[in-house]
């Protein structure tokens, strides 16, 4: 039998129903592999944008990102993540404290924050379209619009599974025994800020 | 005989418990906040720099990285969890990274690269 097989273990002796037999949570495993997934996700799109860059900007009908992608306001965006991941991390702290207010403060501070970003990306969007940077105006629209639009979508399912935890925060409460919601959905957001941390560079500061 | 994947760290809620305990003060996230903040400011004065191709590209790269394993390590709490957590997400996360360096290194410069 192999050194690290599991499939044997004996499993949920002297443990709780939400752990696997490796005496793990298994809901935050799951997640842990959902993330793994994801970077994988993103690494493609990320990759797809870079290999057709160079093919773009051959191409005598191209669009160059440096005359559509602006550094100053992405890096405002940038800055409002990185914020939010704070204000996020500084939440999970005060529930494990049990402090209820500013649980609830950085929870919804961290969701402000989010919904800030998503404003912010949809005026990039509107003014990118003004411009003529479209979906299907050039491989730069194209890669550029589905590799961002897919982070913005994992940003607005973020904030509506923070609200969410918001929500149930304020009616029934979590404890500092009885957070793994919050826990999950702060994983969850900071990897959302770490596919930013990744595009920012990659895409609008690279050159 | 079986072993199981992971014994060293995180066995039980109580020891994930534990664990979250050491994963920093408040304090200690404040810092982390302010020096990504220092960092993304320098990623944005980087490119002003004038330092070439390769200073550039290799300078945000490295900053890029920095961030990185900040969030991931201090935010996360990837540091000090579970090793079957850490291996579950830093496999799929490297592979990530050497794929991103890869076709990096092969597409940034100036010829239109192997799909061109």
């Amino acid at each position: 039998m192999s050194e690290l097989s599991t499939t044997n273990a004996p499993a949920g002796i002297g443990h709780s129903q939400d752990e696997t037999s490796m005496g793990v949570d298994s809901r935050k495993l799951g997640l842990w592999a959902f993330i793994g997934s994801e970077t994988l996700f993103f690494a493609a799109l990320i990759v797809t944008y870079l290999i057709f860059k160079p093919v773009n900007e051959g191409r005598p009908e191209n669009q160059l990102p440096h005359e559509f992608l602006g550094i100053n306001f992405t890096a405002v965006l940038a800055a409002i993540l990185l914020a939010s991941s704070l204000t996020m991390v500084l939440s999970i702290a005060a529930i494990r404290r049990d402090d209820q207010k500013l649980f609830r403060i950085w929870l919804a501070a961290t969701i402000g924050l989010g919904v800030c970003f998503l404003g912010g990306q949809v005026y990039e969007f509107m003014h990118l379209y003004g411009e003529g940077l479209t979906l299907g105006s050039s491989l730069l629209g194209t890669t550029f619009f589905v590799l961002t639009g897919f982070h913005g979508t994992h940003v607005a399912i973020g904030v509506v599974w923070l609200s969410m935890i918001l929500w149930r925060g304020l009616r029934r409460g979590y404890s500092s025994h009885d957070h793994m919601d919050v826990e999950m959905g702060g994983m969850y957001w900071h990897f959302v800020d770490l596919v930013w941390v990744a595009v920012f560079t990659l895409i609008y500061l690279l050159p | 005989m079986a072993k199981v994947f992971d014994n060293q760290g995180g066995n039980s809620h109580a020891a994930q418990g534990e664990a979250h305990d050491d994963h920093g003060s408040t304090g200690l996230y404040w810092l982390i906040g302010t020096i990504l903040a220092i960092v993304t400011a320098i990623e944005v004065v980087w490119p002003a720099l004038g330092l070439g191709h390769v200073g550039l590209v290799g300078g945000l790269v490295a900053l890029m990285i920095l961030k990185g394993a900040m969030v991931v390590m201090w935010f996360m709490h990837l540091k000090g969890d579970a090793s079957v957590f850490q291996f579950v997400f830093i496999a799929p996360l490297t592979l990530a990274v050497l794929f991103v360096l890869g076709f990096l290194f092969l597409f940034n410069g100036t010829h239109n690269g192997v799909a061109g």
